[in-house]
């Protein structure tokens, strides 16, 4: 099948839905499947020959916080020729309704297209000033995904209909194999953050004001801070590692005793806990109803009231302190990330595909 | 009646004229997505039709196969055979993915029974995706412009299609 996959947000910046293309890309390719990839950015380095560049994405602020986007007139006919030169038998845009080539491939594309909603917290305002301008292209959609319950009902409440949902994939076993890491494992326990320490949505402050009772209670504690953003003011037992490559992430989640994801708001899917999951690490998030449904409402890991720092200590202290529940967690949650492998993801998809193909090749 | 008179009246005419010029222009933009959307909605329900028979194709394949014993090759003869029901009623196809549970082996010795198991997931995929557009579309027929002016014309109403489609097993492959 020729299949193009179009991505609303640069390239030239990590990113989940990026990573979700891009692994999509390279499992479909395995497959033998032809693929074409359209995104904004302008630093190929080892990208493969498949991925075509509109070129550097503007930042703006749209929907509460700042997008990586590309349009224009220029952009659109790339967008264009790029349909065009690649004749494929379906197109798939992710996050369709974000002001960039996703939704000018939408908006030039005749044939069909498969379109995944990736978030959950499109403001209502948003939708409501733009479901007018853009309901006559995503009436063109043949089918849409939705990575997760919170995302589909977003989108059930402004749009309707019945989604289908299927989750985003994880390499599990690139987790499961991944390397220790000795310095990020001894001497333990380890608490491993990663995300963006500057993004207050993030939840890094929540989880900083609980560090001295989680510290005070259980000796000799670390927590690991991995992300982009400036470091806050310094405190005992916490080191600031930076951004890492996606290596070093596998390396970490699998060396650390425990992953907290304090996120406060704003996530629809949370794939870094089921990487961590698939790495064989407990995982202790807030009680956000995308992370509950990955930990099956608390059999999977521990849940905390988001944003209370004191409950964060608490289900922290509890966690680093039981040994029995944590291995209870772990083998739980092994079974529960089989779901979320690439094989199984891709080939829902690709079902979706096949789906799309023939309903326009039979009308 | 005087010269002013005759302006006001052509006047009145005119933006009357132009209100109704932009409401037929509007209407007929609603009728045509509502005609997209059933174009769609036939297209999904054909895909679907099509997966029905791919899976039907491939459990009779399995029923002749001879390493399959004769208790599920009969099943799944029978439940294969019947054709589909044309009156709108998907009873024989949830009988048929019952079918596939009860017979559904622990260890399925050969590829057919993975192409079957990937033939049962495309059909409950074609089934989701035909649903979200007949929905998107039953809701846009609920509106008042659409019933007072008949804009959705002849074509009849999408129907949700529901049957059961478990699969017959937890195991992915």
């Amino acid at each position: 099948m020729r299949i193009g996959l179009v991505c609303p947000y640069s390239f030239d910046v990590p990113g989940g839905v990026q990573n979700q293309v891009r692994d999509l890309a390279r499992v479909l390719v395995s497959r033998g499947h032809h693929v074409g990839v359209l995104a904004p950015g302008e630093e190929r380095g080892t990208l493969p020959a498949y991925v075509e560049l509109v070129g550097k994405a503007v930042a703006v602020p749209y929907n509460g916080s700042i997008a990586r986007v590309a349009f224009g007139p220029r952009v659109s006919s790339r967008t264009s020729r790029w349909l065009r030169e690649g004749r494929y038998d379906v197109l798939h845009v992710h996050e369709p309704l974000a002001p960039s080539v996703s939704l000018l491939a939408l908006w030039a594309s005749d044939g069909p297209v498969v379109a995944t909603f990736h978030t959950a917290n499109v403001r209502s305002r948003t939708m409501a000033a733009v479901s007018g301008v853009v309901r006559p292209s995503t009436e063109k959609i043949s089918a849409r995904i939705a990575v997760s319950e919170s995302a589909r009902s977003t989108l059930v409440q402004h749009f309707g209909g019945e989604p289908v949902v299927i989750p985003n994939g994880i390499f599990g076993s690139s987790f499961a194999r991944a390397p220790l890491a000795p310095r990020w494992h001894e001497p333990g326990p380890v608490v491993a953050f990663l995300g963006r320490t500057d993004e207050p949505r993030k939840g890094l402050s929540t989880l900083l004001a609980s560090w001295p009772r989680i510290r005070d209670a259980v000796s000799g504690c670390r927590l690991l801070v991995a992300g982009r953003g400036e470091a806050p003011s310094r405190q005992d037992g916490v080191e600031y590692l930076g951004p890492v490559s996606d290596d070093d992430r596998c390396r970490l989640l699998r060396s650390a005793t425990v992953y907290v994801a304090p996120q406060t708001t704003g996530e629809s899917f949370g794939i870094v806990l089921v990487e961590a999951m698939a790495a064989g690490t407990t995982v202790v998030a807030s009680d956000l109803p995308a992370f509950s449904a990955v930990l099956d409402e608390g059999r999977c890991g521990r849940l905390f009231r988001a944003g209370d720092a004191d409950d964060l200590a608490a289900a922290l202290i509890g966690v680093l302190g039981d040994e029995p529940a944590r291995t209870a967690y772990e083998g739980a949650a092994s079974d529960a990330v089989r779901r979320y492998d690439w094989d199984r993801v891709a080939d829902d998809i690709l079902a979706v595909y096949l789906t799309a193909a023939r309903a326009a090749a039979i009308r | 009646m005087t010269l002013e008179d005759l302006g006001a009246v052509s006047l009145a005419v005119l933006v009357a004229a132009v209100v109704l010029a932009l409401l037929a222009g509007w209407f007929s933009w609603t009728a045509g997505r509502l005609d997209r959307m059933h174009l769609r909605c036939d297209g999904a329900g054909a895909a679907l039709t099509a997966a029905l028979a791919e899976r039907r194709a491939l459990a009779l394949e399995i029923a002749g196969q001879p390493t399959t014993d004769p208790a599920t090759a009969v099943l799944l003869a029978d439940a294969a055979a019947r054709e589909p029901a044309t009156d709108g009623s998907w009873q024989q196809e949830s009988a048929f993915s019952e079918v596939l549970r009860a017979v559904w082996p622990a260890e399925p010795a050969t590829e057919q029974w993975a192409e079957l198991l990937a033939a049962t997931r495309q059909v409950s995929i074609a089934r989701r995706v035909h649903n979200d557009l007949a929905s998107t579309a039953r809701t846009l027929r609920e509106r008042r412009r659409v019933r007072w002016f008949r804009l959705a014309g002849h074509a009849r109403s999408p129907a949700m299609i529901s049957f059961d489609d478990e699969p017959p097993t937890d195991r992915w492959r």
